[in-house]
This record gives C-alpha cells, sequence and structure tokens, in this order.
C-alpha cells in the first residue's frame, strides 16, 4: 500500500463536467453549504482522517468537499461497484482529493478501492469512518485491526449498516463508538418518504412513459417509502390500493382513504404494483397470473426479493427486453407482464435516485456525526448511538431558508409552559413525528 | 536437284517460320528463278535460328523476374491478410472478456485470466493490485484506439510514435504535397 496512485477515477477528462453539475447541486444543498460558512474559519475536523464509503455521486462530491472544508483530509472509495457517477469522481479527483471509485468496479476491485482509502499520505492511518453499508466497518474490524485503537468513531449512513453495527455490538465485535445516521428523523423520515415519492415516478416514468391517472395502484407496504409512493401515485390522479401486515400501519392507509386489502384479491385489480415493504416474496407467481395484461410491476422496498422474478424467468412464455431496465414477460395465460430494474430499486434503476435536497438532509447528519465523533473523544462510548434531538433539530433548521421558510419563535413564556427550553429540543427522543 | 532437296529440307529442319513465307509472283511478276532470287548462306539461317533462342531465353527470365516479383508481393499481401485477420481475432477476442466499466479509447487498461478460466478487464496494473490482488493469470496491459482496437503494451510506443507522426502530417499539410516525403522519413523511424 506504500505505492498507491493519487486516485483512481475511471476518466479523469470528465472533471469539469462533473465541477458544473457540483456547482448545481451545491445550490441544492443548503444543510451542507451552511455548515461550510459556519466552520469554514473554526475548521472544528482539523486533524480528522476521514476514509469514506459512499456512492460516489454528484451530492457525495459536495459532502465531500464540505468536509474538506471543515478541515479534514478525506480519501474516498464508494459503497456499491455500479453507483458511482464518473464525472464526479473525477471532479473529487482533480481536487486533490484521493478517490478510488469507478462505475462498474469488479468485487475485488471495490475491496481494494476501499483499502486505498486507509491510510493517508505520509503513512498516517484512518481516525474516522464514515460509511454506507458496513463494508469499511467491516473491513477495518476483520483485515486492519490495527488501525482500531486509533479511529475516534464511525458514522453509517444506512439501514443495512446499522444493522451489521447493531449485530457486531451484539456479538462483541464492535470496537470504536458508532453514531447511526440513518434513524435521525431528518434522514430517514425525509430520505425514505419524501425522496422516494418523488423518485418512484420519475422512474416509472422514464422506463414506461405510461399515464398514471385513473390507474390502479398497488402499493405493497405502508412505512415510510410506501406513504410516499401512495401519495404521489395518488396525486397523479391514480386509485391507490395498499397492503399491509401492520394493523397500525394498515389503520393508516385506510384513515389517508386507501383501500387496504391483500395482495391476493389486489393483484386481480391492479394495473401497476410497487413494493416497498423490505420483506421478501411480496409478488409471486400466483399473483403474476392473476394480473391483467401489461401490468407494471416495480420494487422500490430494499433488497431485488420482493418480486419474485426467478418465477417470472422460469415460467414465462417468452422474455423480451424493450430497453435497458425495462422487460416483458409473455406468461402462460398469453398476458403480459412489464417488469422494471428487475426487480431490483427502480428509482436507481430507472431514474437518477435521490434528489440532491433530500441527500443534503443525509449529509448534514453525516458531517454533523464526524464532528461530534472527533470535537468529543470519550462523550461517545464503544457502541451504537444516535445523534442527539438538538443537531437533528439543527439539520432541519438548516434547510428553511433556501424554501423560503419563516419559523415561529417560541417565547420565554410559552417555553416555561410547555417545560421545554426555548431554543430546543421540542420533542422527547420518543416522539414518533 | 539434290542439292536444292538437301537445303530445303535443312530450312524446314531449322524452322520454316523463322523466314518471311516466299512468293513465286510477288505483285503478279513470275520471278524468272525463284531459288536464284533467293538463295542465301546456309550460316545465317543457323545464326539466326540461335538468336530467336536467346530472345525467347531471355523474355522468359524477365517475365519469369517478372512474376517473382509479384509472386512475393502476393505473398507478403497474403502475410498481411492473415496478420489484418488474426488481430482482427484477437481484437474481437479482447471486446468479448468480461468488463464492467465503460472503456474510453485513449486508456489503458490490464485483461487478466481467472482461476475459472474468466478473462476480464480491470483498471488495475499488477503492481497497483499490491498484495490485494485476487488469485488470477496477467495477459497483458492494453491500450483501446479510437477505431476500437487495441495496442499491447510493448508496442503502445511504436504506435503513438507512428500516430504522432500521422497527425503530424494531417496537421502541417491537407494538401499532401509533402506525403511521399514524410512517408520515406518514416520508414527510417523506429
Amino acid at each position: 500500500m506504500s505505492s498507491k496512485p493519487a486516485f483512481k477515477v475511471a476518466d479523469i477528462s470528465l472533471a469539469d463536467w462533473g465541477r458544473k453539475e457540483i456547482m448545481l447541486a451545491e445550490n441544492e444543498m443548503p444543510g451542507l453549504m451552511s455548515l461550510r460558512s459556519k466552520y469554514k474559519d473554526s475548521k472544528p475536523l482539523k486533524g480528522a482522517r476521514i476514509a469514506g464509503c459512499l456512492h460516489m455521486t454528484v451530492q457525495t462530491a459536495v459532502l465531500i468537499e464540505t468536509l474538506v472544508v471543515l478541515g479534514a483530509e478525506v480519501q474516498w472509495s464508494s459503497c456499491n461497484i455500479f453507483s458511482t457517477q464518473d464525472h464526479a469522481a473525477a471532479a473529487i479527483a482533480k481536487t486533490g482529493v484521493p478517490v478510488y471509485a469507478w462505475k462498474g468496479e469488479t468485487d475485488e476491485e471495490y475491496i481494494w478501492c476501499i483499502e486505498q482509502t486507509l491510510v493517508f499520505k505520509d503513512g498516517q492511518p484512518l481516525n474516522l469512518i464514515l460509511d454506507d453499508g458496513g463494508d469499511l466497518t467491516n473491513l477495518v474490524h476483520e483485515k486492519y485491526p490495527q488501525f482500531l485503537s486509533n479511529i475516534k468513531g464511525i458514522s453509517e449512513e444506512t439501514t443495512t449498516g446499522v444493522h451489521n453495527l447493531y449485530k457486531m455490538m451484539k456479538d462483541g465485535k464492535l470496537k470504536v463508538p458508532a453514531i447511526n445516521v440513518n434513524d435521525s428523523v431528518t434522514k430517514s423520515k425525509f430520505d425514505n418518504l419524501y425522496g422516494c415519492r418523488e423518485s418512484l415516478i420519475d422512474g416509472i416514468k422514464r422506463a414506461t412513459d405510461v399515464m398514471l391517472a385513473g390507474k390502479v395502484c398497488v402499493v405493497a407496504g405502508y412505512g415510510d417509502v410506501g406513504k410516499g409512493c401512495a401519495q404521489s401515485l395518488r396525486a397523479f390522479g391514480g386509485r391507490v390500493i395498499v397492503t399491509e401486515i401492520d394493523p397500525i400501519n394498515a389503520l393508516q392507509a385506510s384513515m389517508e382513504g386507501y383501500e387496504v386489502t391483500t395482495m391476493d384479491e389486489a393483484s386481480k385489480e391492479g394495473q401497476i404494483f410497487v413494493t416497498t415493504t423490505g420483506c421478501k416474496d411480496i409478488i409471486t407467481g400466483k399473483h403474476f397470473l392473476n394480473m391483467r395484461n401489461d401490468s407494471i410491476i416495480c420494487n422500490i422496498g430494499h433488497f431485488d426479493c420482493e418480486i419474485e422474478v426467478t418465477w417470472l424467468d422460469k415460467n414465462a412464455v417468452e422474455k423480451i427486453n424493450i430497453k435497458p431496465q425495462v422487460d416483458r414477460y409473455k406468461l402462460s395465460n398469453g398476458r403480459h407482464i412489464i417488469l422494471l430494474a428487475e426487480g431490483r430499486l427502480v428509482n436507481l434503476g430507472c431514474a437518477m435516485g435521490h434528489p440532491s435536497f433530500v441527500m443534503s438532509n443525509s449529509f448534514t447528519n453525516q458531517t454533523l456525526a464526524q464532528i461530534e465523533l472527533w470535537t468529543k473523544p470519550g462523550h461517545y462510548s464503544v457502541g451504537v448511538h444516535m445523534l442527539p434531538k438538538k443537531l437533528d433539530e439543527e439539520v432541519a433548521a438548516l434547510h428553511l431558508d433556501h424554501l423560503g421558510v419563516k419559523l415561529t419563535k417560541l417565547n420565554a413564556d410559552q417555553a416555561a409552559y410547555l417545560g421545554i427550553p426555548a431554543e430546543g429540543p421540542y420533542k422527547p427522543d420518543h416522539y414518533r413525528y | 536437284m539434290k542439292r536444292k532437296r538437301t537445303f530445303s529440307t535443312d530450312m524446314d529442319n531449322t524452322d520454316s517460320s523463322m523466314l518471311v513465307e516466299r512468293k513465286k509472283s510477288p505483285n503478279g511478276l513470275e520471278l524468272v528463278s525463284a531459288f536464284r532470287a533467293g538463295r542465301h548462306d546456309p550460316t545465317d539461317l543457323v545464326e539466326l535460328a540461335r538468336e530467336i533462342q536467346l530472345a525467347d531465353n531471355t523474355v522468359r527470365a524477365t517475365a519469369c523476374g517478372k512474376l517473382q516479383v509479384i509472386a512475393e508481393q502476393v505473398r507478403f499481401l497474403q502475410e498481411q491478410a492473415k496478420r489484418v485477420l488474426q488481430e482482427a481475432r484477437e481484437d474481437q477476442s479482447r471486446h468479448h472478456a468480461h468488463c464492467n466499466f465503460k472503456r474510453v479509447p485513449g486508456h489503458v487498461y490490464h485483461l487478466y485470466r481467472r482461476p475459472t478460466g474468466e478473462t476480464y478487464w480491470s483498471m488495475l496494473s499488477p503492481t497497483e493490485w499490491g498484495p490485494s490482488a485476487p488469485e488470477q493469470d496477467y495477459l497483458g496491459a492494453f491500450r483501446l484506439e479510437h477505431d476500437m482496437s487495441w495496442t499491447p503494451w510493448e508496442r503502445m510506443e511504436q504506435r503513438a510514435h507512428e500516430l504522432a507522426q500521422l497527425n503530424g502530417l494531417l496537421a502541417s499539410d491537407a494538401h499532401g504535397a509533402s506525403l511521399n516525403k514524410a512517408l520515406m522519413m518514416d520508414t527510417s523511424g523506429p
């Protein structure tokens, strides 16, 4: 690792294009930009050597440059072998940040890329981890435990990674404090709800150009993602049916005016199907056979196991690829099914994922988590922590101006009446929003 | 009479087509004695026959020489054709090696073979892989050219030199006036 390249990207000549898109994204990421102006002089991350492993996209580029403005040294890899936007990676590499990411890595190259981010110039190892999915965290714990004593903490972006952290903690394997960024209100409640509310429709439209008005749309699951999907489908004039296993969520859906029934029933009626559950085997063979001709099926939940694609591949009479990420299957009953993104996440496969603004919420949480871990050594024990409510509120506050929100101030009298500080935090930790 | 017969036999033996055909009445005037008017030294004919023989040989030798040049050229063209086909096959098989990323002309990529027999393209050279390299055979570094052909590492410098010279030509002389001169210079290149 002594003679590693300064960076490794697909095509450095894409840097100018990447820079233009980063400039556009900056305007839509007010949380990160206000952290820059707030901390550019005090540089709270001075001395921090952050190894980051998170989709190397235009939005992430804004995060990386924010961390640099705050004084950190940063090295980056992507947390998915296909998710890197090569122009964003090139623009970051050009600024001198060591980035090792390109769209279309092999699994071994993926690990290689992560390994390049562990040791900084002059042979100094990392002292902070910013992770998405847990691969960097696991790699350091399993293959490079000598670096652990030096690491002040981990901030983890997503559900999968947080599960991994809790599991490591339970097995006694976690050796550094970790902050669960995923479950900040301004992360999951925004990213999942508002992000998917826009990107689901974006994906369906780009893939099929189908008219949603008047269609019967079936949304499996009424969690944050399901709520967003149901709302936008209805907003386009679709008639939405929800399926749920949890009586609370089912009641919520019903009281929002959605019909709630089972997939066995809904599969006979629907024309557009969206799975959002995070569970498996939601739409299976018998459901496909119930469906009307040319029903559109997609998943925006978690993995690709919500829709039984293997059944389609095995039992369909014919499979025609309409265009990348759009397949039309002919079933034994003569009817057709249109499957988007091969059952994987439709907003990533057929659209551009989350917009910058909602990623600004997530990444502002990430940045605040990094500041917490770096500036308060000893404050967080080895284990999995949440960001304090106050910081969650700060993340939201940083995004208000951009939307022209005028916030009402609590006066001292009112604060005393409610028994909360006038400056917040305004809600108890268990409040559900 | 006997002598005459002998002579005519001689003539036949030499080659009846060697001399221009005789006529007994050229332009309608009958010759008094065709024999007399046509008598000549018999050794002349032997000399003539020898000359013809020599000319035949010379022509044949010259033709053979010329044909040889053509044959050599044909052999050379055959060799060239074979090489072009071979290179096309190699380029094709290189394009068919597995690859996850979008290849950009002008960039150098590395070809490996996995223990499973799968060949694939990597962004990383063996040196860059370092100790993290998986088990695999290195098949070489190749640069993707703009014509979608692959130049092996050992020929990269040569090809770059050739291309630079040709590009220089294109830039300096749109009319091709100095093309011959430059191409001749090129033959003395590396």
